[in-house]
């Protein structure tokens, strides 16, 4: 915009608007240095992946990494070419500052909530979870090798969850051979069987507000790390009582958290209105001895309509600290014979 | 008074360096005025009288002291020249234009500069706008076409390439300013003219925004405004704001080049025959005859 000797903005060229004086054309000249404001419509929520498809979803910003033949990256892809059957610790030196530059050009840290779900498991995992940085109103929902798992698995897995537990990411975690046991069914016009952990991360997206406040406030009380356990499209057929379903996701958690370490527990899920109230006195009645332990309970309940009366549930538990002494013979075993597969720093 | 006035060529070496001009006096009132004189003024050059050849420098002309050719005189102030036959006038022109097309040229080629810094200036302002309005639209997929260097975790991509295209247009604001003042300091440009640039300049800064914005009124305002001061050969803005801002500075630079040239130095092009004539009464070109008008 044209600037007067008087620094008032016109719109005409020959003399101010405001005050009849000249037109600066020296400083209207430089002006042209500035641009119309925009507003960028980054989408609210993104969600980093790896080791699984991508999920369908709309509401969230999907970007990936993935293990290919060649090189990639664009703005929802960064592929990492593994030939020759590289190690983590190879790719991590090789790929570090590639993966550092994309994460930053594709928004993730400016996105207002960031989901980072990752299979541990993966050769890839050591990579991304040494190299991502907290950027706030971030969570990562992290698949853990086993017992189940080989010693591989299990070596990679422990290089990524110790480089969580260092760098205190607020983390939910959950066994993967859990996952692999998750039948699911998604109400359509039947009953069809998806893959239950895309539908696990759906959900998860569609609470992530909810979900990263409750994690903020038990950031704030010292806990950053928690289990889960679903059961989807859970009926009054297989659990008699809500109760039911609470106290098996409860014990599922428990073969690997020792009850004394629990610190907090939450519950989001999805049913009819009108089972509510009785989801929310189960959780009440499955933590009733607990209660005056924990430091923080909560409940979020979300509306579903349902033909056959399903209802889905998230138990989450919040403990002082990552398990690993699951995973650590298989750790142990692959570090010992090659000393650059242990945990860094 | 009347005195006949020949073209000889001066050459060195086989080439020729200069036409020069030999006056013959046959008009006794004439030749008193010029005795009287000891010189005479010619083309804005003072010969001194008593040498049949008169050598010709280059020096910077005026427009005011250019010759006029009326029928076969050749007018110079007060003084009018025959000039025997078509041929000769020609020479005579000739000779007028060694020195001004040297000086043309010159001119030509500073105006040339600052032309396309403008240009520049004005294209790569509209490519900074298109990469932005793309940026609004899909920001992730710009980013990784246009690829900024982002060096901390938290900076925000979008801000960072913003900010990387308002540098590079700064810059080149910055380099046409550098020779902008260049160009006066060297008399090469006149301020007017240097002054009608940049505002047209600026005008196209501020059509390109309300493209930008898309906001029609303000296109159309901005539209009206240019075209009262000149500055827009067309009322209709359409197309991208890079093919808006092509046809505007294609259009405007190249006319305000010729007619920088043609009134600052009294010389023009015939779009006819090509070749370069001095502006005169007749306003048509010495060669080829075709008006001025045509050649717009």
């Amino acid at each position: 915009m044209p600037k007067c000797v008087n620094g008032h903005l016109s719109n005409n060229l020959e003399t101010c608007e405001s005050c009849g004086h000249q037109i600066n054309l020296e400083v209207s000249l430089e002006e042209l240095s500035e641009f119309p404001e925009v507003s960028v419509p980054w989408k609210e929520s993104c969600v980093l992946t790896l080791g699984f498809p991508e999920p369908l979803m709309n509401d969230a910003h999907i970007i990936q990494i993935e293990k290919g033949d060649n090189i990639e990256e664009n703005e929802s892809l960064f592929r990492v070419k593994i030939e020759g059957g590289k190690t983590w610790s190879e790719i991590v030196v090789e790929n570090k500052d590639r993966f550092k530059k994309w994460v930053r050009r594709t928004g993730f840290y400016c996105a207002k909530r960031k989901l980072v779900v990752i299979d541990t498991t993966d050769v890839l995992s050591p990579l991304l979870l040494q190299e991502l940085s907290d950027a706030g109103n971030m969570l990562v929902v992290a698949l853990s090798a086993d017992e189940s798992s080989n010693a591989l698995e299990q070596n990679i897995s422990y290089v990524a969850m110790s480089a969580l537990k260092q760098k205190r990411l607020p983390t939910i975690i959950c066994p993967k051979s859990y996952v692999d046991e998750m039948p699911f069914f998604v109400e359509d016009k039947e009953l069809i069987f998806r893959n239950a952990f895309e539908e696990v991360i759906i959900f998860f997206v569609s609470a992530l507000c909810d979900l990263i406040t409750m994690i903020k406030v038990n950031q704030r009380l010292g806990v950053y790390f928690h289990y889960f356990y679903t059961i989807f499209s859970a009926s009054d057929m297989v659990y008699p009582k809500p109760e039911n379903a609470i106290s098996f996701q409860l014990k599922q958690i428990q073969h690997v958290v020792k009850q004394k370490d629990i610190q907090t527990a939450h519950l989001l899920g999805r049913a009819e209105i009108g089972r509510h109230e009785n989801l929310i006195k189960a959780f009440k009645k499955v933590f009733r001895e607990d209660k005056d332990r924990l430091v923080n309970m909560s409940i979020r309940l979300f509306e579903k309509n349902s033909e056959y009366g399903l209802y889905d549930l998230v138990l989450i538990l919040g403990v002082n600290e990552i398990y690993l002494s699951n995973i650590e013979r298989g750790y142990q075993l692959i570090a010992s014979k090659n000393p650059n597969l242990r945990v860094m720093g | 008074m009347k005195a006949k006035f020949g073209v000889v060529d001066i050459a060195l070496g086989g080439k020729i360096l200069y036409k020069t001009g030999s006056i013959e006096i046959d008009d006794e009132e004439c030749e008193t005025t010029l005795k009287a004189n000891k010189t005479l003024s010619i083309f804005g050059i003072n010969l001194p009288l008593g040498k049949k050849e008169v050598y010709l420098e280059k020096t910077r002309y005026d427009a005011k002291n250019f010759p006029q050719f009326e029928d076969n005189e050749l007018k110079i102030g007060e003084f009018s020249f025959i000039v025997p036959n078509e041929e000769e006038r020609v020479k005579i022109t000739d000779m007028h234009l060694k020195p001004l097309l040297d000086l043309r040229f010159k001119i030509d080629q500073e105006l040339t500069k600052v032309e396309n810094k403008s240009r520049e200036l004005l294209l790569r302002r509209a490519q900074a706008l298109e990469y932005i309005d793309s940026l609004k639209a899909n920001p992730r997929k710009t980013l990784f076409t246009y690829s900024p260097e982002i060096l901390t975790d938290f900076e925000n991509p979008v801000q960072i390439a913003i900010q990387q295209q308002k540098d590079a247009v700064a810059a080149m604001i910055s380099q046409l300013k550098e020779e902008i003042i260049y160009q006066i300091n060297n008399q090469n440009l006149n301020q007017s003219n240097i002054e009608k640039l940049q505002k047209f300049i600026i005008a196209v800064g501020m059509l390109q925004n309300a493209v930008f914005e898309e906001k029609q009124d303000k296109i159309s305002s901005v539209g009206t405004m240019l075209k009262e001061m000149g500055l827009l050969p067309q009322e209709n803005c359409y197309g991208s704001i890079k093919e808006l801002t092509e046809m505007l500075t294609q259009q405007f630079i190249s006319k305000m080049h010729q007619d920088m040239l043609d009134v600052q130095l009294g010389i023009a092009r015939c779009s006819s025959c090509g070749k370069y004539f001095l502006l005169n009464t007749e306003n048509r070109c010495t060669y080829c005859k075709t008006f001025r008008q045509q050649n717009k």
